[in-house]
């Protein structure tokens, strides 16, 4: 810091102007979009460069650092120049490219003169969990092999062997069927869900559309607006089960299954589906008394108008210091608990009305395992029995203030923070007594996302809100941003402390993990999302110090200093060898296009005929059998003397068979000219497109993670059995499912490992 | 010159040893491995998926018969057969009242007929492009999404089970747990080949 302090102060004041306008410049790049990747593409990628991956494992090649200046000579600069030169020299920088480039460079050459960081080493740690979005992940205190991964779909993912291999479990919950009442009003307690947040559900998930004109379109892909639209949700076909389908949220904000509340807070709920039954309430309190059975502490009400499979988000998993089966997943229908290391949940605590229902966090006391702190959208609620019965806290805010999260101060585990949507705040007696120690009066300010401690100071930390980062060093009389500029107006959704350094600290935003060894004075960028996920929260692992995991929206990433697991051996050159003799990544895609009938070139060869064929010429053949029997008479009377009458003409036609035939040909000569299916687009186009890109991403999906999967098996040989056997079932079930999808492309690998073959030429 | 002969042929021996103890230690015991090879006695995740597709109809020989079908489609013609039956009869009388005899004159027709038509109409420009070749595209979804969810619900079924057999669930509630979910995934596998997995299972022993 004082370094860079001197070199600030030995540049001319001109060239502070320039740099204090680059340094808004990019900071009113980083908040907008086109204009951060204009910067980034024009000038500053050696600023900003991208963690860079080997394509083959996944590793990490460059050190992960990002040599950014711009936080702390911001910090500085700030301060002495002030805000108007700093305007005028954003509008220099942003006016003049040279000068930006010129003060970039200054920038460039003052970050070089630090030393280079050690290097991290990521590799991804999401084997075989199904294509749905994360959102949270917990460890087990007391087992080191032990993780769980929350999702936005209600599935809850467990591994008792740190990421090899997952089970899967789900957490459900589904409205009653509707029997009898459409409420226009607004239910005091009851049914969780309203019609117009489970149709928002629906649309989300991708089950219902409102673009009738792709009514017979088949629901791929995972965009609500795009062209693969369809109406009607036929439940039983395969495709439209909800777990094949990948949500997609495009911003944080709508991560959530909007079936949380259902207090009709948004537009449109005018329907309640699935209430009724306030008569059977009483009813089965009645029946359980009968039975000796205590209803006690059971909303019968919410019982009976509950059950089923509808898929909830899970935003919060913990897991109990003592006993890793036992954990607790917070989620937008109440707080769910297992027993069984995840197999099974049940609902523990639905909540006492919506907003309550809506648990934003969950946290094992660190000392007391029967000690349950639950955050919901209505205030803290406390547990003293394991998760059994919660109290609301009382005589604080805090009692009614959506609670995101708690931190708990590692020498003293009584004193605990909580972030809420109003501010912060600070109990030093276990959370009898709470004490509000942050509230700003910009709302984004005061919804405070995520708090970091001191890990020796308790008075001494700093709060992510949805405006930045502020920091404290005396308990809260005095508040700073931290970063500077560089998080103002950013929602910062986590930040995290080293609980062995004091100075380091990280913090997550919309696309970017930032790292500071200085408590926030400067700020690197530690991990840059490159993809169209986006980090969903960061964990120290706590049973390997240095060990940072970080999960995306689709990846769980484990971030080592200490290299990877990818050593020595000739692992390396055996899994070359591996791969050399199967397809590429291209082949394989090329070959599952083919096989599905959806390779652009064969459709597009097909397209090409279509004009064609207007040299054709549709013919139509007719003929007719025409048969007739007709007779005609004519009787004239003119001699009444006689009285009799005279035929005076007779006519008798017969006919054979007619037989006609002919043929009429016809060309469409304007086909010539243009065909309408000659043009990509159109319903077929917009069938086969959507295909063509879900089973893109699924082979990538497979392909990379088998891969991966590869370079651990030839690179940690000395596996124990169990650990191999896992492995050798992963790599099993994912040649499997491309060999499947690419027609028997990997037929040969899937024999060789089913036979045994690949496991015995396999080991060194 | 003895004594060196001695000490290589005691290293091969211990290297020997200690490769075999290395060997152990990398396998599974007798019994273990024995339930582990019986599980290759199911049927294998190429028959699921298989079961899978044929179940919805949508397996490699049934959509390339589809998109077989669809580009000779235009070999058939439209046909249009349409006829008619016409029984007719008419008569007419003409008196004529100027003449106290009252002449008349009466006329008559009568007949029957019969016809037959036909059209046949061939759209032969579809056998140079036919766009529906290109609809059967659209059940490449269906298929991805079945072969996902089958190979998914086999090896979570399979990881179970050796999960099971690997690591023994040490008391009646997690064993209890574990069987009930093996329940569930042998089900939603059987309601994914329309009950041909369980078939299998027992005629498998």
């Amino acid at each position: 810091m004082s370094n860079g302090h001197n070199r600030m102060q030995a540049i001319d004041v001109s060239e502070k102007v320039r740099l204090l306008g680059t340094f808004l410049a990019a900071y009113l790049i980083e908040s907008g979009g086109f204009l951060r990747r204009a910067l980034v593409h024009a000038s500053s990628a050696p600023v900003f460069p991208r963690v860079r991956r080997d394509p083959i494992v996944g590793e990490a090649l460059a050190p992960v650092c990002c040599r950014s200046s711009r936080a702390s000579r911001n910090g500085v600069g700030v301060r002495r120049v002030g805000w108007i030169g700093g305007m005028v020299g954003a509008l220099l920088a942003l006016a003049s490219p040279v000068h930006a480039q010129m003060s970039l460079d200054t920038l460039i050459a003052e970050a070089a003169k630090h030393p280079l960081k050690a290097p991290q080493h990521i590799t991804s740690r999401r084997f075989g969990t199904r294509a749905t979005t994360l959102l949270e992940f917990g460890f087990s205190p007391s087992d080191s092999e032990t993780m769980y991964l929350t999702s936005s779909t209600g599935f809850v993912f467990a591994t008792q062997d740190s990421g090899t291999s997952w089970t899967e479990g789900r957490l459900v919950v589904r409205r009653r069927s509707f029997f009898g009442a459409l409420r226009p009003a607004i239910a005091p307690s009851g049914a969780p869900f309203s019609a117009s947040n489970t149709i928002r559900s629906f649309q989300k998930r991708g089950m219902l559309r409102s673009n009738i004109g792709m009514a017979m379109g088949f629901p791929k892909g995972n965009d609500p607006g795009s062209s693969s639209s369809f109406f009607d949700y036929e439940g039983s076909e395969p495709v439209n089960w909800g777990a094949l389908q990948d949500p997609y949220f495009p911003t944080a904000g709508q991560s959530r299954v909007q079936d949380a509340t259902g207090t009709g807070g948004q537009s449109g709920d005018i329907a309640r589906l699935g209430v009724g039954l306030k008569t059977g309430a009483p009813r089965l309190g009645a029946l359980l008394k009968k039975k000796r059975k205590r209803p006690a502490g059971m909303n019968l009400q919410l019982l009976l108008s509950t059950k089923g499979v509808e898929p909830t988000s899970v935003s919060m998993v913990a897991v109990s210091p003592v006993n890793p089966k036992r954990a607790l997943a917070a989620t937008s229908m109440g707080l769910f608990d297992t027993n069984d290391g995840g197999y099974s949940w049940g609902n523990v605590f639905p909540g006492r009305n919506a907003r309550e229902r809506n648990c934003l966090f969950v946290s094992y006391h660190p000392t007391d395992p029967e000690k349950v702190f639950l955050g919901t959208q209505q205030g803290l609620l406390i547990s003293v029995d394991g998760g059994a019965k919660f109290d609301r806290v009382s005589g604080t805010q805090l009692s009614s203030a959506s609670t995101r999260w708690l931190e708990f101060h590692p020498s003293n585990p009584d004193i605990i923070y909580a972030a809420s949507g109003i501010g912060a705040f600070r109990t030093d007696d276990g959370g009898k007594n709470w004490r509000w120690i942050f509230f700003e009066t910009l709302p984004s300010q005061n919804n405070v996302r995520s708090i970091a401690l001191d890990p020796l100071d308790p008075d001494r930390l700093t709060l992510s809100t949805g405006d930045g980062l502020f920091r404290t060093s005396d308990g809260g009389r005095k508040w700073e941003r931290s970063g500077a500029f560089l998080f103002t107006s950013q929602m910062v959704n986590r930040v995290l402390a080293d609980p062995l350094n004091s100075n380091h600290l990280f913090c997550m935003t919309w696309r970017a993990v930032w790292e500071t060894h200085d408590w926030g004075n400067t700020w690197d960028a530690f991990y840059i999302n490159d993809s169209e996920w986006f980090p969903r929260a960061i964990r120290w692992d706590p049973h390997d110090p240095g060990v940072l995991w970080i999960l995306t929206s689709h990846e769980l990433l484990r971030v080592s200093p200490r290299g990877s697991e990818f050593v020595g051996g000739g692992g390396m050159e055996r899994l070359k060898a591996h791969l050399a003799k199967e397809r590429s990544f291209g082949q394989v895609l090329d070959a599952a296009f083919r096989h599905l009938g959806i390779h652009r070139g064969e459709l597009g060869a097909k397209r090409a005929r279509a004009r064609w064929s207007a040299l054709v010429p549709r013919l139509n053949g007719y003929f007719g059998i025409f048969d007739s029997n007709p007779f005609g008479e004519l009787n004239v009377n003119y001699a009444p003397q006689f009285g009799s009458q005279v035929q005076v003409l007779g006519r008798n036609v017969e006919s054979d068979l007619d037989v006609y035939y002919g043929a009429i040909l016809r060309w469409d000569l304007t086909h010539l000219m243009f065909h309408e299916e000659e043009a990509p687009f159109g319903r077929y186009f917009k069938v086969a497109n959507s295909s063509y890109f879900g089973v893109r991403s699924e082979i990538q999906r497979l392909y990379e993670e088998r891969v991966r999967l590869l370079a651990l098996w030839y690179g940690d040989p000395s596996a124990d059995p169990l650990l191999r056997t896992k492995r050798l079932l992963r790599l099993e079930e994912l040649t499997a499912h491309l060999d499947a999808l690419s027609g028997g492309v990997y037929a040969q690998s899937l024999n060789a490992i089913l036979d045994g073959t690949f496991e015995k030429e396999s080991r060194p | 010159m003895i004594g060196q002969q001695r000490m290589v042929g005691l290293m091969a021996l211990l290297l020997l040893v200690l490769g075999t103890l290395s060997a152990e230690a990398q396998s599974f015991d007798r019994q273990t491995q024995v339930k582990l090879d019986a599980l290759k006695a199911e049927p294998g995740v190429r028959d699921v998926q298989e079961a899978a597709l044929q179940y919805f109809s949508v397996n490699t020989e049934q959509v390339n018969s589809m998109r077989s079908r669809a580009s000779w489609k235009a070999m058939a013609p439209v046909v249009e057969v349409s006829g008619g039956f016409v029984d007719s009869s008419l008569n007419e009388t003409t008196d004529h009242y100027e003449y106290n005899f009252l002449p008349w004159v009466t006329r008559g027709a009568a007949g029957e007929g019969f016809d037959v038509r036909g059209k046949l109409a061939w759209n032969l420009p579809q056998l140079v492009f036919n766009a529906e070749e290109l609809d059967v595209a659209s059940l490449a979804g269906l298929v991805e999404g079945l072969l996902k969810e089958s190979t998914r619900l086999y090896y979570m079924r399979r990881r179970l089970q050796v999960d099971m057999i690997l690591t023994p669930p040490a008391d009646q509630a997690s064993l209890l747990t574990k069987q009930l979910r093996l329940e569930e995934l042998t089900g939603l596998i059987d309601a994914m080949t329309g009950g041909w997995f369980s078939q299998a299972l027992e005629s498998a022993g």
